[in-house]
């Protein structure tokens, strides 16, 4: 893994999503031909409305998925592989804890899965806790945890391995506006230790705040890349840009 | 792990284990057990494949056994156990026609079950005077088991108990009851036969060890009785 | 190792702390008691009544347990999304399903050591004296259920149906004890085809003849214990077939 290589570099990435019934095959485009690089220490945005195959994106990245035609690097290293997942920290739109598990178990247990050295571990697990504000409810088990507290637990999960990238799905759904504030502040401090955040949203405004760049998927296709340069100089911002590129993008094929 | 190489590690143990199940089942094979036939009784016919399926056939016999316990326990009509008059007869008792097809499925289940070889053939000899069938249940079992020396000694006391050679009879139950595996119905009898043949004292430990040994509230009630009938005689354990 | 060796003892602890797995063994242990009354109708053979019974109901609830946890182990947590946080950690997905496993076996083996105890109790109650038959049935009873087990896990991958799962398990499981019977019918069929078919079914299902201490120790001629212990191997080759290839179909899960 050397400095050379983007963050992420999706190439001509392809997922059919194929189920098979009683004999029948039906086919599900996820994405196609998507390539994209997301450079180091960048904070990159994947917009597109829902469908649009931003979940697939990102799982096709972390190795959940698995790509139908196309490659995943992270780091140089073609996904899925060990050594690049050390440096990946995921937070899903809707984290599933262990329900009999305080926070501190469940962080514990997260560590020993990633490598983490037993002497840091503790040390580590206060300190994500505390940027997180859950170390009061930290011994409390999972299950008695609101919406907003698992979320909280899942940042801290993804943070606790101190990864060079981040991946986050959807974090600013369901926040309430001290939430989304706090959420940007952690993007935007992670970013500035120099980590790559890679999210994907369909709140545009959140998005504009803090990211570089934005991709703009519309049915599995990534239709535009733009920067932060262009949308901050386009009259109607990041919104009026995205609503063209969806408007005026063709019916998506169905094989 | 690649796809690959993990299905070739599992084509690895898969042979391993084949190479293993091969090499175990030339000592394995040897059928022990019986293979599953017609049950004897067709009643019990889902109880005793179903021992079998799981690998209970140990347990499968034990119920079976439990059964004909019920079976020779139920009141068919009155009567006295060991039975002067049917002895003296040589007359058969019909009571409990099916004793030996409910000792045949439990020993259908389990061959090397030998008390139950051992309590049947001496309930059908010396109670109910069917010493043919006591006497062709006991040659299954010294089939099934040749080892077992006990079936012999038991063919020995049924076959002086038919030629009415009573001494001799006492004399091979008095060896048989030296085994823990003596049922106390075989105890018992020696006792009613010690009894019998006026040898009080003796009969009065061969019931006192019944009291102290017996699980089965019929024979501890029938040695508490002797024990008293026997001390009003005068004669104590 | 690590990250398996955590995965195992959370696993452990998950079963310990599942309450549907207590109210099992309680089960167990209550069932214990019902051998007392089957002693009681046995008479002279009460002893052996509990005895067998004892470790019939051992190795039954050992099963149960192992069978049921096995496949809610495995679905309910790719159901329930919590598996998303472990994969996308460098966790080879072999030591994700090894770990699983050991960590249930383990459980479940300590739980009928419990029931162990009570069955010992009882058996010193009614007058039994010590049988070293005994503890050499017990390890052949646990190679058992980890056989079960990790037919279990297979079923569970392989046909992403709990129900299904549990059933084909049984059917194997069942179908391992009736080998000679299956190989006497092989001996007398003309019929090539039925032939081959009962030859595979041999080959395929585990069989629990070369398990079954518990119920053959008594055979005169049976093979001496040292013997045995080619069993216990077959036992671990088996279930390491069943665990590879649970690993191979884990391997290519997309979730």
């Amino acid at each position: 893994m050397g400095d050379s290589h983007p963050a992420i570099l999706l190439n001509s990435l392809t997922k059919v999503y194929r189920r098979s019934h009683l004999g029948r095959v039906r086919t599900t485009l996820g994405v196609e031909q998507l390539s994209l690089t997301v450079e180091k220490g960048e904070v990159f945005g994947l917009l597109g409305l829902n469908g649009s195959g931003k979940t697939t994106t990102i799982k096709l990245i972390l190795g959940l998925l698995f790509p139908t035609e196309g490659t995943v690097d992270v780091w140089g290293l073609r996904m899925p592989h060990p050594a690049a997942k050390t440096k990946m920290g995921y937070l899903p739109e809707m984290p599933y804890f262990y329900r009999y598990l305080s926070a501190r178990e469940v962080l514990r247990f997260y560590g020993n899965v990633s490598g983490l050295p037993s002497e840091t571990m503790g040390p580590r697990i206060e300190s994500v806790l505390k940027t997180v504000r859950m170390t009061d409810h930290a011994h409390r088990p999972m299950r008695e945890y609101s919406k907003g507290m698992l979320q909280r637990i899942g940042l801290a999960q993804a943070m606790l391995h101190d990864p060079e990238i981040l991946i986050f799905d959807e974090p600013v759904t369901g926040l309430d506006p001290l939430g989304l504030k706090e959420m940007r502040e952690l993007i935007q401090s992670l970013n500035a230790q120099g980590k790559t955040v890679f999210f994907s949203s369909h709140s545009i405004s959140e998005v504009e705040k803090v990211c570089h760049r934005v991709g703009i998927l519309v049915k599995g296709r990534l239709q535009r890349v733009i920067s932060q340069s262009e949308w901050s100089q386009t009259a109607g911002g990041l919104e009026g840009l995205f609503v063209d590129v969806v408007t005026s993008a063709g019916p998506m094929e169905v094989r | 792990m690649s796809i690959k190489r993990t299905v070739l590690t599992a084509g690895i143990f898969f042979m391993a284990f084949l190479f293993s199940a091969q090499a175990i089942s030339t000592v394995f094979f040897t059928p022990r057990w019986p293979l599953f036939g017609a049950p004897s009784m067709q009643d019990n016919a889902l109880l005793d494949v179903s021992g079998v399926f799981i690998g209970a056939r140990r347990f499968a016999a034990d119920l079976a056994f439990i059964q004909l316990l019920q079976y020779y326990g139920s009141e068919e009509t009155e009567h006295e156990e060991g039975e002067a008059d049917s002895l003296a007869a040589g007359v058969s008792l019909s009571f409990y026609p099916h004793l030996l097809t409910y000792a045949r499925r439990s020993v259908g289940l389990d061959p090397y079950f030998h008390d139950v070889y051992l309590f049947a053939a001496g309930a059908l000899a010396f109670n109910l005077n069917r010493a043919e069938e006591a006497l062709s249940l006991l040659a299954e079992g010294k089939k099934a088991d040749p080892t077992f020396w006990r079936y012999q000694l038991y063919a020995g006391a049924i076959a002086f108990r038919k030629s009415f050679q009573m001494d001799k009879v006492i004399e091979l139950l008095e060896e048989a009851i030296q085994y823990p595996d003596c049922p106390p119905l075989l105890e018992n009898i020696l006792g009613n036969l010690h009894k019998k043949k006026g040898n009080y004292a003796r009969a009065a430990q061969i019931f006192r060890h019944i009291l102290e040994t017996s699980r089965d509230q019929g024979y501890l009630d029938a040695a508490r009785r002797q024990l008293e009938t026997l001390r009003s005689m005068g004669y104590t354990a | 190792m690590k990250s398996l060796l955590s995965i195992a003892r959370y696993t452990f602890v998950q079963q310990f702390r599942n309450r549907l797995y207590l109210v099992v063994l309680f089960f167990g242990a209550l069932l214990m008691g019902v051998s007392l009354l089957f002693g009681a109708l046995a008479a002279e053979q009460e002893v052996r009544v509990i005895f067998d019974l004892g470790l019939l109901l051992t190795e039954l609830f050992g099963i149960v347990a192992v069978l049921f946890g096995a496949v809610t182990l495995v679905l309910e947590e790719m159901e329930s999304k919590t598996i998303y946080l472990l994969l996308t950690r460098p966790l080879p997905r072999g030591f994700y399903i090894v770990g699983r496993y050991l960590g249930l076996v383990v459980s479940v083996v300590i739980s009928l050591l419990l029931m162990g105890v009570i069955h010992v109790t009882l058996l010193g109650i009614k007058g039994w004296s010590f049988d070293p038959h005994y503890l050499a049935a017990l390890p052949f009873i646990y190679l058992k259920v980890c056989v079960v087990g990790a037919l279990a896990v297979f079923f569970s991958l392989f046909s992403s149906s709990a129900v299904a799962s549990v059933v084909f398990t049984l059917f194997f499981s069942l179908l391992g004890h009736f080998g000679s019977e299956l190989t006497f019918l092989a001996r007398k069929s003309e019929s090539v085809l039925s032939v081959l078919l009962v030859k595979t079914i041999i080959v395929i299902m585990p069989n629990f003849q070369f398990l079954n201490y518990r119920d053959v120790w008594h055979i005169p001629g049976s093979p001496p214990l040292s013997l045995w212990v080619w069993g216990g191997a077959y036992a671990v080759l088996y279930a390491a077939a069943c665990l590879s290839l649970s690993i191979a179909l884990f391997s290519r899960k997309e979730f």
